[in-house]
């Protein structure tokens, strides 16, 4: 098998920095590994809150 | 997930302890576990025994789970009984021992389980080990190294993982573990949660705005766009795809009319046409031949077939003519012409002057002779002599003459029959030939209209769909125009700050959306490329691995381009071994990808395989390519086989590659075939499979196997 990137990466670069950043923050928050998951409720409190700070952020 | 060790004590057909220890590899290399077993010995105990430790799997016995114990164990205990699985593991470099155990105790003539399904992590001291409960953590990391959905993609008895292969079946559905192993669901999740904190925040501004009718219009309106926009995005992003596998399929129905215009049916035809046009050359010089022998007799006959219907009246007409000093050459009209002509045989065939050099030279000889004053002469003393036994003679050889020339002009007439036949049927192969609707190529062609109509169909469906988003985009964005104007004059900048977090979850969430959809598309290249390279180069048959580009789950494609899941033996062993191969290389490539970009996976890379009675159903042709196949692809393979399996070409292919063996010391009082029968050959010894017991009179059911290293 070729060790090719996936195209992922390339598309994810031409993203803002900020939206890259909150892209990996959310993707990271669903990650299997964790070995305690948050409650449905927490994740979207997490959710809400980095989208929040994200774009009070742009603001700044 | 690395073994170290497997330990089964007192489980199912183990009785005692049963260790197997597996050899230690570096990451870059690849280890094979064999395992020789008798049939019914417990190969797929071991399978069974996995399941249990991991998933707490009571493997059908949930009424009565003391059945895991092994029955003769069972017979003689007292009170407590206590059975079990362990394994080591290699997490992260570092050992990792559990154990999952049942027991029970003895209640007369019944057991009564007191603890099952407990799984404890074992901790090694310099006191001994210690034995601690898992709080759930070693189960969840457990379930997320091995899916279970996955258990038997990893785990496996040939048949059955492709028959749920090829179903998208299974306990679990093995598309799920997939998709579960490839992260895909996290990343659905997120796209489902973004979604509900988008509209949260849509929620709040419009609760929030509700006093300001204009701006809760333009709002409403503006998310009524944007559903639409996004069903449109989905749309195209479907049509797109569809475009691609169209355009995939048409370019693989191009090549395959290119390859079998380059030999099959039109080959055949070709070689046809061949031995027509020799046999045409052969049945052409045995005319040439035909005639220059008419000539020759005619040419050795010097005229007598010509002169033997007027024998006597040409006798008469001599003396006449002799009488009269005439000379004879006026017997038949065509006769002496033919005979005067240049260039011209006597029977009337034009005669090429260097061709036909002999038949000219016969013809000649005949012409001086028969014109000559001298042969008249000579024919008239001739037949004055001629006695009527003479004449006999004469005619004789006058019918001889006839007769060979008449059996020569059928023959050139069957050959002239023999060849008008011939050229028409080198026309017939050549019209053939150079017609391109034709066989086989005709129903390709047939199809590759199709699929170019409906190329035709999609582009337009494209053309239209872009046009609609086009327009949607404007109305959105006049939309928002708006919206922002509303918001300034109002001056809510709590508005404003929803709007702007709306935006960013719908960024995000389409971020998501996008990178899922190009890591799919990414998973069915990798996937698609590797199968192929695997399954396509060892297939004899024409078919090539195909992967299904939303399920991942595989497939063939026959020549004719028809995609086919009803397949069996070898060449199914060798499309699951395939597929399996490649999902491990692709999962770790993508693990290396999503850490490189800051998406936390883990280090999961490395799996172990264990393989039950992978040769069973392979064809003869296959079971040496498949053994060979196995060498080298995976960090860890442990090959379950039974006796009768380990054949000779299975053997030389495998005996190489083994860096540990073991065997099932099968003990019976009752065998089903003979001692002789058990031993089978490794490294040139002979190892035996059976032993045998004293009969308790209690039958088969005390039966039990041992694991032993072969050293």
């Amino acid at each position: 098998m070729k060790n090719e990137k996936f195209k992922l990466q390339t598309f994810l670069s031409k993203q803002p920095q900020n939206i890259q950043n909150l892209f990996i923050k959310v993707v990271n928050l669903h990650a299997a590994y964790q070995m305690n998951p948050l409650s449905k409720k927490e994740l979207l409190g997490r959710i809400r809150n980095e989208i929040e700070q994200a774009a009070k952020k742009e603001v700044d | 997930m690395i073994f170290k060790e497997l330990i089964l004590k007192d489980f199912l057909s183990f009785k005692g302890l049963n260790r197997i220890t597996f050899p230690n590899v570096s990451e870059s290399k690849s280890s094979l576990v064999l395992v020789l077993a008798a049939n019914n010995s417990g190969k797929t105990n071991i399978i069974r025994a996995l399941r249990f430790l991991l998933y707490g799997d009571f493997l059908g016995h949930y009424k009565d789970p003391y059945k895991l114990i092994n029955d003769g164990t069972l017979n003689e205990a007292k009170s407590n009984i206590e059975a079990w699985v362990q394994a080591t593991l290699i997490d992260n470099n570092k050992p990792l021992t559990f154990r999952r155990r049942i027991q029970a105790i003895k209640v007369g003539n019944n057991y009564k389980v007191i603890s099952n399904n407990s799984l404890d992590k074992i901790i090694h001291g310099p006191k001994g080990d210690k034995y601690e409960t898992d709080g759930g953590r070693i189960e969840r990391n457990l379930r997320w190294l091995v899916p279970e959905g996955l258990f038997d993609y990893f785990y496996f008895q040939g048949e059955e993982l492709g028959r749920q292969l090829m179903e998208g079946s299974g306990k679990m559905s093995i598309e799920k573990g997939l998709s579960m192993l490839l992260h895909k669901d996290d990343w659905k999740r997120a796209i489902e949660n973004v979604t509900a904190v988008r509209g949260k925040f849509a929620q709040d501004l419009m609760n929030l705005v509700s006093s300001n009718k204009e701006y809760q219009r333009i709002l409403q309106s503006s998310e009524t766009f944007k559903l639409k926009e996004k069903q449109c995005k989905d749309d195209l992003e479907k049509a797109l795809s569809e475009k691609k596998q169209t355009e995939r399929a048409f370019s693989d129905i191009s090549d395959k009319i290119i390859e079998l215009s380059k030999g099959g049916p039109s080959q055949a035809l070709a070689e046809l046409l061949k031995k027509r046009q020799n046999e045409w050359r052969v049945n052409s010089r045995e005319i040439d031949n035909l005639d220059g022998r008419i000539c020759k007799v005619t040419g050795d006959s010097k005229g007598i077939p010509f002169l033997a219907a007027a024998f006597d009246t040409a006798k008469e007409v001599l003396e006449k003519m002799q009488a009269e000093n005439l000379l004879p050459a006026d017997i038949t009209e065509g006769f002496v012409e033919r005979l005067l002509k240049r260039q011209k045989c006597i029977c009337g065939r034009s005669l090429h002057p260097v061709a036909d050099r002999n038949e000219c030279k016969h013809v000649e000889e005949y012409r001086d002779r028969s014109l000559s004053a001298d042969v008249n002469a000579g024919l008239l003393a001739l037949l004055n002599s001629l006695e009527t036994s003479a004449k006999h003679g004469y005619k004789k050889r006058i019918t001889d003459i006839a007769k060979l020339l008449s059996e020569l002009t059928v023959r050139r007439q069957q050959c002239i029959v023999k060849q008008h036949d011939l050229n028409q049927e080198i026309q017939d192969i050549e019209q053939q030939l150079s017609d391109p609707i034709f066989g086989e190529i005709t129903k390709l062609v047939q199809k590759q209209r199709e699929l170019s109509n409906r190329r035709l169909e999609i582009r337009n469906k494209i053309q239209g769909l872009e046009r609609a988003m086009q327009e949607i985009k404007r109305i959105v964005a006049d939309h928002e125009e708006k919206l922002r104007k509303l918001a300034r004059d109002s001056d809510i900048s709590k508005i404003k700050d929803l709007t702007q977090y709306k935006d960013y979850a719908q960024k995000i969430e389409e971020l998501i959306n996008a990178s899922l959809k190009m890591l799919q598309r990414s998973f069915h290249e990798t996937m698609q490329e590797s199968v192929k390279e695997y399954y396509d180069r060892v297939v004899t048959d024409g078919t090539r691995a195909y992967i299904d580009p939303d399920s991942l789950l595989p497939a063939i494609m026959s020549p004719q381009g028809e995609v086919r899941k009803n397949i069996g033996g070898g060449q199914l062993q060798l499309l699951v071994l395939s597929h399996i191969i490649s999902l491990c290389q692709l999962r770790r490539v993508l693990h290396e990808q999503l850490s490189e970009i800051g998406v936390g996976v883990g280090k999961l890379d490395d799996q172990s395989f264990f393989l039950d009675s992978i040769f069973a159903p392979a064809d003869d042709v296959y079971a040496k390519d498949v053994a060979n196949f196995l060498h080298g692809k995976a960090r860890q393979v442990l090959l379950l086989l039974a006796s009768q399996q380990w054949h000779d070409s299975v053997r030389n292919a495998i005996e190489p590659y083994v860096d540990k063996a073991y065997q099932f010391l099968y003990h019976t009082a009752n065998p089903k075939r003979t001692e002789e029968e058990y031993i089978v050959k490794f490294k040139n010894k002979d190892i035996p499979l059976l032993k045998l017991i004293a009969d308790n009179n209690k039958g088969n059911h005390c039966a039990y196997s041992i694991i032993k290293e072969i050293k």
